[in-house]
């Protein structure tokens, strides 16, 4: 455990978020073919763009490619996402989580599973 | 002198409940002393404002033998008194204690007392103007939800900090300390428990009404020039991305935020028609299926960049996140409602929609010039894509050729095997490279078409129609010289 209270558990489950994020917004795209972009542009931006952030939190070295989530509902992906941010008292995650984790409920509240 | 504050009580109320949030976020960091010195003035303040608030029933005539002329507490009010009266005991157990002792305030506590209080000093000015209309009560609501919550996170702060201090002390080591630093440690646990009730009193409040009772919130109408504002800096910031160092990262979430303005420009653009104040026929016949052209183009461009980009090299930089962020937010602001699109009434009542329109078709004709330059980076050499997307793209676009030859000799692999079992950056084969030219070039023509096509959005509409008298031009009078008239001099009358 580090000096700022972020554990090694917390740092793992964090990058599952941000695969969980990624892949909600590769799915995003994917459920799109032939479809209207509207809500899903919405969606998977925004997963997309929170999964960036996430990223940043991360140190280096930590396996973000790997295991790919096996869920391929967008809606679904994030609602997991946002199921495992609860999974940790803040302080265990990076420092700077709170505010994405607020986004992640709001992007939540905007595609209800 | 300081100049007045300009804030509305709404956003006061806001900001105190985001100040509240901030404090949360230290979690580790946070100060027990200075934040127990200054909780008290945040509950008063709280308190002064819950009690400028009109109520939310009509005042009823006092007539009870035992009322002393006052108006009956509501349901809300008691339980404002009730942590008012919780945080006068929590004073009195930590007022001239030698801890936490005198010392300086918290300045975020601070801060939002100070907005409460100007909030109070608002409503108290504002008193006798209230208008008693519903969506007033649902906006009181709102007020009150938010205070309530504000309160209810920064007493979760003010706990933390007292935990974290308690968390300083060994049991043992303390008890066998002097005794300033056992009382310390005693006024430390009372405060904790009282802040727990307090915090419990607070959060049942809160689970009755947030965040439902912010449906009725006042909500103030979008700035009309945030969406061209945001769509102008993506554009900027979109171009300065692409012209640093070539990542297939950029190009997907370029694309992306492409694929989200096709979409959200085109219910915007299909509201205003649908409203008449966009011009409807040519909009229907010509601009809808070129936006729709365009956004499946875009999400084709999206899916196959992102193909290419695993997620361990999707962080990017900040500025283009904010950037494309904000495109976002600026388009949900007029056209998104809770968790799926407004109503074309509803995307006009919160915006000048023509005005919208404009903003989208600047933003299609800067994405003509978008995808040229992500067309000339697939030919750039320093483009590089991770090695086992690349690779599996360049086997699926190779057997889909092997499918239609006759050729069986065995092909060199496209991607070098270390490349791959280390999954480091390789530049594009010229399969790959071939697919997304094809696909850019694609949509740099659907991007074309559907900037051509908004020029229908320069037609006059049927409201610009009706507004503007009509003219079938000059009339005879006016056209006729003024020398020919007939109550005119002719000519030679000088004679």
């Amino acid at each position: 455990m580090s000096t700022d209270g972020t554990t090694q558990d917390g740092i793992e489950t964090w990058a599952s978020v941000a695969r969980l994020l990624c892949r909600c917004a590769d799915m995003a795209l994917v459920a799109g073919r032939g479809h209207s972009m509207f809500t899903l542009s919405a969606l998977g931006l925004g997963a997309d763009l929170l999964a960036s952030q996430a990223m940043g939190l991360l140190p280096a070295g930590v396996d973000l490619d790997h295991p790919v989530p096996v869920q391929t509902d967008p809606v679904q992906l994030l609602a997991a996402a946002e199921a495992l941010t609860r999974t940790h008292p803040v302080v265990q995650f990076p420092p700077g989580a709170s505010p994405i984790i607020a986004r992640i409920r709001d992007l939540s509240g905007e595609n209800p599973a | 002198m300081r100049p007045a504050d300009p804030r509305s009580v709404g956003e006061l109320l806001l900001d105190t409940e985001l100040i509240a949030r901030q404090v949360l976020m230290d979690g580790p960091d946070l100060q027990a002393p200075p934040m127990l010195r200054t909780w008290g003035e945040v509950v008063q303040a709280a308190g002064d404002l819950w009690r400028a608030l009109p109520p939310a029933k009509p005042p009823m005539p006092v007539t009870g033998r035992y009322s002393g002329g006052r108006q009956p507490r509501q349901g809300d009010d008691v339980v404002m008194g009730q942590l008012q009266a919780m945080t006068t005991a929590l004073h009195r157990v930590t007022r001239g204690r030698s801890w936490p002792g005198d010392g300086p305030a918290d300045e975020r506590l601070l801060r939002m007392a100070e907005n409460l209080t100007r909030a109070a000093e608002l409503l108290e000015k504002a008193a006798p103007s209230f208008p008693r209309r519903p969506d007033t009560r649902a906006d009181l609501a709102a007020a009150k939800a938010r205070v309530m919550h504000a309160l209810y996170i920064g007493s979760h702060g003010v706990a933390v900090a007292v935990d974290n201090y308690l968390s300083g002390f060994d049991p043992d080591a303390h008890r066998r300390g002097t005794s300033a630093l056992r009382s310390s440690v005693r006024v430390a646990q009372a405060a904790r428990s009282r802040i727990g009730a307090f915090e419990q009193l607070a959060g049942s409040y809160v689970s009755r009404t947030y965040p439902h009772a912010l449906d009725g919130e006042h909500r103030e109408q979008p700035t009309i020039s945030r969406l061209a504002q945001a769509l102008a800096g993506w554009d900027v910031q979109a171009h300065r991305a692409l012209a640093g160092e070539p990542r297939t990262a950029i190009l997907a979430r370029v694309a992306y935020t492409q694929t989200l303005i096709a979409a959200h420009g085109a219910a915007v653009l299909d509201a205003g028609a649908r409203t008449g104040q966009l011009a409807a026929g040519q909009y229907h016949t010509r601009l809808h299926p070129a936006m729709d052209t365009t956004g499946a183009r875009w999400r084709h461009t999206a899916e196959l960049w992102t193909e290419l980009t695993p997620p361990s090299q999707r962080h990017l930089d900040p500025a283009l996140d904010v950037a494309a962020g904000e495109v976002r937010a600026a388009f949900l602001e007029i056209d998104f409602d809770r968790t799926g699109a407004a109503s074309p009434a509803v995307m006009g009542a919160r915006t000048d929609l023509p005005q919208a329109g404009r903003a989208v078709q600047q933003a299609l004709s800067s994405s003509v010039e978008i995808a040229h330059v992500m067309r000339e980076l697939v030919d750039d050499p320093q483009l590089r894509g991770a090695a086992r997307p690349v690779n599996a793209m360049s086997l699926a676009l190779a057997n889909a050729i092997d499918q239609d030859s006759i050729d069986t000799a065995p092909k060199a692999a496209l991607v070098s095997p270390r490349d791959i079992a280390g999954n480091r950056a390789t530049a594009l084969p010229e399969l790959v490279q071939d697919a997304c030219r094809q696909d850019l070039d694609a949509t740099i023509e659907a991007c074309r078409q559907a900037m051509d096509a908004a020029s229908v959005l320069d037609a006059p509409t049927r409201r610009n129609l009706e507004a503007t008298p009509f003219s079938a031009g000059r009339l005879n009078q006016e056209r006729t010289p003024a020398a020919m008239q007939a109550n005119a001099p002719s000519r030679g009358c000088e004679r």
